[in-house]
């Protein structure tokens, strides 16, 4: 099985001389569900900033795909977030604009035929079960509605990646449940994913395999 | 996997569409900000606009003065009328001049009553003491050198007493006209910068406004292309409107002088109409104004957006 995500010896140092990471080696294959899982503050999300070229890694190699996106000019890094999937805790959707527009938004970006997104958009929304809200606007919906609107928009690319960031960290119990079957779901269609959580009794019950990283560094991998 | 796919011109033009028809929304929610921006700028664009086409005027009206410019041949006394219209024919076999006439001592007795408004003085005079004129016209474009050569020619004459052409002040009215015509062209050039910077204002506040959308557009993989797309349309509209609202200063400001300059120049014997903003100048101009606006949003973009980073 081939590696869609290597990480080799990777650290993070902050300006601040806060150690974040420390040489962190890991590898996701292609078609793998992952969860990360660590205390508050253990580098979760740094690592997947890291992944998502929000912030560069102080050493070490990032390898997405077959490429090494440390040394990415500025000028690439849009193009290769387009190709990857990434969902935030807090959504990130945009208020002034409808569900449609938000889902639509990176086709728009990369350019798609104004036919092909309104197909592939409502196929987004479908799966995640808000066919139908397309014309409301973010603020209208609950937030597990939100969230799964940021999932669709992240879905509508059809990414091979999708990185989350606590994506049910201000959701019930029970709606939790649902994204995880979703993503579940979407792991059956090939799609690899990695996922920073700290709700221990869902991932458990998930039953996937578990990074967990401890003040900066590897603790476990099974 | 950091390819694109390439955009259909189809979905080029239309995602340019939306993005025009989305700045023309935002403008005309902004409301009261917007207008005023833009009726600031369209009066900065006004002033020199307004003041160019009255210079256009001047230089025009100098142009036609200096066509009408005559030289006075003040004749003596001795010299009778047959031999004076012998002399003008002689003149006018001249290339230099294109046309000429013969005033008679009592000619100009008339004239001179005419219009000095002195009727009943002159009447007391004994005799006439009005010299007999030719009056000649030289040709249009023809050089101060070859005139002023003409002239001595003439002044040699002894037939003529005194020769006369006073085309110092046409020349002053140039000097002065060109002086007036650099000082809007400064002045343009100032204002020009003004409307810049209005809109590079302008543009900023937006982006700050906006600095969230930015953020969430960079997550998710907008190229600076399509972020900064909205604010070069939106700068380039406000450039646009305010050269719309330029146009309609500067010809309800002609339209204001040409009624108190109508008059005016009737009472100097002249019928006078103003030449107003041509299609092809305002159409110019509500171009410039575009790219001044667009130019004003380019800088802010080119400033602004970079400093927004996801972190």
């Amino acid at each position: 099985m081939s590696e869609i995500l290597q990480l080799a010896q990777v650290s993070k140092r902050y300006a601040t001389g806060q150690i974040a990471l420390s040489s962190v080696s890991l590898s996701l294959a292609e078609g793998e569900m992952a969860f990360l899982t660590g205390h508050s503050g253990a580098g979760k999300s740094t690592l997947l900033k890291l992944i998502a070229l929000i912030e560069k890694p102080s050493r070490g190699q990032i390898i997405v795909n077959g490429t090494n996106i440390v040394r990415l000019p500025r000028s690439h890094i849009p193009y290769y977030r387009q190709n990857i999937g990434i969902i935030f805790q807090n959504v990130q959707l945009l208020h002034d604009r409808d569900v449609f527009d938000n889902v639509a938004l990176p086709l728009l970006i990369q350019g798609f035929n104004p036919r092909d997104i309104g197909k592939r958009v409502r196929a987004a929304l479908d799966t995640v079960g808000l066919l139908g809200t397309e014309r409301k606007r973010p603020v209208q919906l609950s937030g597990g509605e939100q969230q799964r609107v940021g999932i669709a928009r992240a879905l509508v690319k059809r990414p091979r990646l999708i990185l989350a960031d606590e994506p049910t960290g201000n959701l019930d119990p029970e709606l939790s449940q649902d994204i995880m079957r979703l993503f579940n779901r979407f792991n059956e269609l090939g799609v690899s994913l990695l996922i920073a959580s700290h709700d221990i009794a869902l991932i458990t019950r998930m039953n996937k395999r578990r990074i967990s990283l401890s003040h900066g560094q590897l603790e476990g991998d099974a | 996997m950091s390819t694109s796919p390439a955009l259909s011109p189809h979905a080029w033009l239309q995602a340019h569409l939306d993005v025009a028809r989305d700045s023309w929304r935002r403008l005309h929610g902004n409301g009261a900000g917007s207008l005023l921006t833009v009726l600031m700028m369209g009066c900065a664009l006004a002033l020199p606009g307004s003041l160019f086409v009255m210079s256009q005027n001047a230089a025009q009206a100098s142009q036609s003065w200096q066509q009408q410019f005559s030289v006075s041949l003040y004749l003596s006394d001795t010299i009778s009328a047959d031999q004076g219209r012998a002399l003008l024919d002689g003149l006018l076999k001249n290339p230099l001049i294109s046309r000429g006439e013969y005033l008679s001592k009592a000619d100009a007795l008339q004239e001179f009553r005419q219009y000095s408004g002195l009727g009943e003085a002159l009447d007391q005079l004994e005799d006439n003491p009005l010299p007999a004129v030719l009056i000649v016209w030289p040709r249009a474009g023809t050089s101060r050198t070859a005139l002023e050569n003409w002239l001595d020619e003439q002044r040699a004459r002894p037939e003529i007493r005194l020769a006369q052409a006073d085309v110092d002040w046409l020349e002053r009215l140039q000097a002065l006209l060109n002086f007036g015509q650099t000082l809007i062209q400064l002045m343009g050039i100032l204002l020009s910068l003004t409307v810049v910077l209005v809109v590079a204002n302008s543009i900023r506040l937006e982006i700050t406004n906006r600095r969230q959308e930015i953020l969430v557009m960079k997550l998710i993989g907008a190229p600076d292309g399509f972020i900064q797309r909205p604010f070069l349309y939106s700068g380039t509209l406000h450039g646009f409107l305010s050269g719309v609202v330029a146009c309609g200063s500067i010809l309800a400001i002609l339209a204001r002088l040409e009624d108190q300059l109508v008059p005016l120049a009737a009472s100097y014997g002249r019928s006078f109409e103003l030449q107003g903003l041509s299609l092809q100048q305002a159409l110019s101009l509500i171009g410039g104004a575009s790219l001044l606006g667009w130019t004003g949003a380019w800088h802010s973009v080119w400033r602004h957006l970079k400093e927004i980073e996801p972190e």
